[in-house]
């Protein structure tokens, strides 16, 4: 009887044991998430990406200064990332960052200071070829290396000792921290670029990162595959096991791979399918901060007559896209700045575009005195009713949306207005040249920013600039970016942006017409997916 | 014979240079180019990349040292839509898998079509015959794309019969096999029962027929030697366009074949890969027509290769 009651006793221990070990089972250090953005990515280079989706890769595999975590809610906020602290100098234009003892690469090397140099020296030089040398623009001789007047060794960046980094800034710079988290200025690894050239990335084995996954694999057109970094500092919090992200580049193939199963999330969808995916509250719309405008060519008759490009801006009916011709609930713009990017209080007040408020009515209501505005407008200019106006061209890249937006567009003026516009639609590589050399008179133009400042949206514009394809060219609105560029008060830069804002679209160098919203689908039963507006999904500390 | 494939080898290389050189004057003619995007980069920038990558010599310049690298087999490496990596990486990795499932469409679409013309052609006016009529035109008039679309969402998400990503299984190679061949399937019916009933009425049938041979070997050994040769001068693109990969289909099954290349590198301007993958389409087009003629001339005595070989001596 006593060797019967040993045995129960055995048994019982037994089945606790296998008990607990079928809980460790289910939890969440078994999730094996796959992943979809998009096609294959042009690069996975840090410094050389220029994609939002590859992006989301490389925050997974690699790790800035600062990084993004979770509020809680979902929404990520800026933190230290491999630096454990910083300190700013008195006058704003020194940025001490020490980095954490245990901040290593995946093969296990410690990450130095000497580290952030020669990354971001790399990212300056022109040689490297970066399409986003421009992000370190706020550092000591930024500019004039990516001019090629002055060497990259001349940055205002220094290893003090070997966790001890210092940047030196032109002027002080509201937003810094975040270009500290953004992806170009991630650090790499010197003696992997010198031994492996621009070949690094492909092979998981010389693709070394810092973040908290690591690549094991890149099947080429098919996936690339993570596995979590044991040499991660917070290695054992992670969560999924595996993330792999599943490279396609159909919708249709896209949303059945998700039905059957063999996708945890996705964030295209085909178009036809949107209003029953939402109904069904399948579809998730996350805040975006990015802004969908029409570029009038402010250099060339008749766009170069602020009435006219004044009246193309009201006779705008921009509910009607927003609910008729999209519908994912964007909502219709009434200046360039959407809602999200961040005034004088940053997270915690009012965020810029209501601060600035609206340049003129969106609501649906108001169209119709918009539209009388807009003919008194064209009238004022000398084209009453069109009467005199050369038939305009609207030019586009063919997606399914730009299509039905141009041809709602071409319809509205063509009523309202009494003119006739000819549609255009042109392939993406030959449409950026037409923009940049100004080869069109209408198009659309969309803008994602680098960085939540409004900044960002409001520099653009200014004489010669870079992106500058509407041809803008203002004195007063020059002076007041570069005011804002050499305040250091945010308040005092606030209130400047406000007043070029209002410029902007006073003279109507773009027509606002709806601020984005970034659709997704990821399984119900995966918490703690995090997300930035600026477009990056973090999977690290998923579970299931 | 020999001397025969030999004349034709040198046609071929000539062929193909003459692409080539078509191809690189073209793609430089027409607008746009690599390295713009939406957030363009600065000029000291593009200036680099033009130097990196010989862009800044003159158009006959640049083709002089293409020809001279290709004769070293280097097609140099892609601008843009797989940065850095070599063309010959790109298309030997991505060209097998595109041979599979292309090699598995083609050759069940031409078994399969020949059969079924026959049987249609030898019960012509039928039943049987009008069905496969129907079925035949109606597989040449809807476009891949909806098709494969069609079987996807049938398949692969309400009965979940097999999966809808990549080729990982045995099971994931069925429908987009099935796919590919589907159109060419149809197609060969129809050219197939065309030629057969033709044969069939001939003198040479009747006279079989009244000498009382069986009907199959009618069929199978005398008419379809005749009746499969329309067959067989189509099969010579038809295989260089499937085997190189269906790009509507490779997209919807998310397959990492070939087929992609060919339009995204125009649309990207990805000038090396556009000149890579065309290349190597020309090559193969031009190497399956010459197999074609070869078996062609076996099986057809009425071809000969002595004028040939004559008019090269």
């Amino acid at each position: 009887m006593k060797v019967f009651k040993k045995l129960i006793t055995l048994l019982l221990v037994i089945c606790l044991v296998f008990s607990f070990a079928a809980c460790n089972k289910t939890s969440s250090s078994q999730l094996n998430l796959n992943v979809c953005l998009s096609s294959e990515p042009e690069t996975i280079d840090p410094a050389l990406n220029s994609t939002i989706d590859a992006a989301v890769m490389i925050n997974h595999m690699f790790e800035g200064l600062m990084k993004y975590k979770d509020d809680g809610k979902g929404n990520a906020t800026l933190i230290t990332g491999q630096a454990k602290s910083y300190s700013v100098s008195t006058d704003g234009k020194v940025y001490t960052f020490t980095l954490r003892d245990d901040a290593k690469w995946s093969d296990g090397k410690a990450v130095t200071a000497a580290d952030f140099v020669y990354s971001w020296q790399r990212l300056i030089n022109p040689e490297t070829m970066a399409n986003y040398g421009y992000i370190l623009e706020p550092v000591q001789n930024a500019m004039s290396i990516m001019y090629g007047e002055k060497l990259p060794e001349e940055l205002g960046v220094k290893a003090i000792d070997e966790k001890t980094f210092q940047i030196t800034l032109e002027e002080p710079c509201s937003y810094f921290l975040d270009i500290c988290a953004f992806p170009a200025t991630f650090p790499i690894r010197q003696d992997i670029i010198a031994a492996n050239g621009d070949q690094w990335t492909f092979n998981a084995s010389t693709y070394i990162g810092n973040g908290p996954y690591k690549m094991t694999k890149w099947v080429h057109n098919s996936y690339i595959e993570l596995a979590k970094n044991e040499n991660y500092y917070d290695y054992a919090k992670l969560g999924p096991v595996s993330i792999k992200f599943t490279l396609m580049d159909d919708s249709n193939a896209m949303l059945a791979a998700y039905n059957s199963g063999e996708l945890n999330f996705i964030q295209s969808v085909p178009v036809g399918e949107i209003k029953t995916l939402l109904n069904d509250k399948k579809l998730t719309l996350a805040k975006s901060l990015s802004t969908y405008a029409i570029l009038f060519n402010n250099a060339s008759a008749p766009f170069d007559n602020a009435k006219v490009r004044n009246a193309f801006l009201l006779a705008i009916d921009r509910n009607y896209i927003t609910d008729t011709v999209l519908g994912t609930e964007q909502t219709p713009a009434s200046a360039f700045v959407p809602y999200g990017i961040f005034d004088t209080k940053g997270t915690k007040g009012k965020d810029f575009r209501t601060v600035g408020g609206d340049n003129y009515s969106v609501a649906a209501a108001d169209y119709k005195s918009n539209c009388d505005k807009a003919r008194a407008l064209l009238k004022d200019a000398g084209y009453e009713g069109g009467q005199g106006l050369p038939v305009v061209e609207y030019m586009y890249v063919s997606s399914s949306e730009n299509k039905a937006i141009a041809e709602a567009l071409q319809n509205m003026w063509q009523t309202e207005l009494g003119v006739t516009v000819k549609l255009v639609n042109q392939e993406g590589s030959v449409y950026g040249e037409s923009l940049y050399t100004g080869a069109y008179q209408i198009a659309p133009f969309y803008w994602a920013p680098d960085y939540n400042d409004p900044i960002s949206f409001l520099d653009i514009w200014v004489t010669d600039g870079m992106n500058n394809v509407a041809f803008y060219s203002n004195a007063a609105y020059d002076s007041l970016i570069q005011q804002v560029k050499d305040s250091s008060k945010t308040s005092q830069r606030m209130s400047l942006m406000h007043q070029a804002e209002k410029i902007l679209i006073d003279d109507a160098v773009i027509a606002p017409v709806y601020f984005f919203t970034q659709p997704y689908m990821l399984n119900s039963d995966i918490k703690g997916m995090y997300y930035s507006p600026m477009g990056y999904f973090f999977f690290t500390y998923c579970t299931k | 014979m020999a001397i025969y494939i030999v004349k034709r080898i040198f046609q071929a290389i000539i062929i193909i240079l003459f692409v080539t050189c078509i191809t690189f004057v073209l793609m430089n003619l027409i607008p746009g180019g690599p390295f713009l995007s939406e957030k363009v980069p600065n000029a000291e920038v593009i200036k680099n990349l033009e130097l990196k990558y010989g862009l800044d010599k003159p158009v006959i310049v640049q083709l002089k040292n293409y020809l001279t690298d290709l004769s070293h087999g280097d097609m140099g490496v892609s601008y843009k839509i797989q940065k850095n990596r070599k063309v010959t990486d790109i298309i030997s990795e991505t060209f097998p898998i595109s041979l599979r499932v292309g090699m598995i469409a083609l050759i069940w679409s031409t078994l399969a079509g020949i059969s079924l013309g026959c049987v249609s052609a030898y019960y012509k006016g039928s039943r049987t015959d009008r069905i496969v009529n129907f079925l035949t035109s109606l597989g040449t008039a809807v476009p891949s794309f909806v098709f494969a679309t069609v079987l996807l969402i049938v398949f692969c998400v309400k009965i979940k019969l097999f999966p809808s990503i990549g080729l990982y299984s045995v099971g994931s190679y069925i429908l987009p096999c099935f796919a590919l061949g589907f159109f060419p399937m149809c197609y060969i019916t129809r050219l197939e029962r065309a030629s057969m009933a033709d044969e069939l009425s001939k003198d040479y049938i009747k006279t079989a027929k009244a000498k009382g041979l069986e009907e199959n070997k009618i069929i199978f050994k005398h008419a379809l030697k005749n009746a499969i040769i329309p067959v067989l001068s189509y099969l010579g693109p038809l295989a260089a366009g499937i085997l190189t990969g269906g790009i509507a289909v490779e997209s919807i099954f998310n397959i990492p074949g070939l087929g992609k290349y060919f339009i995204l590198s125009i649309t990207s301007r990805d000038y090396p890969l556009i000149m890579g993958t065309t290349i190597f389409f020309a090559a193969f087009i031009v190497a399956m027509t010459l197999i074609i003629d070869i078996v062609c001339a076996i099986i057809d005595p009425r071809i000969n290769f002595a004028e040939g070989s004559k008019k090269a001596a």
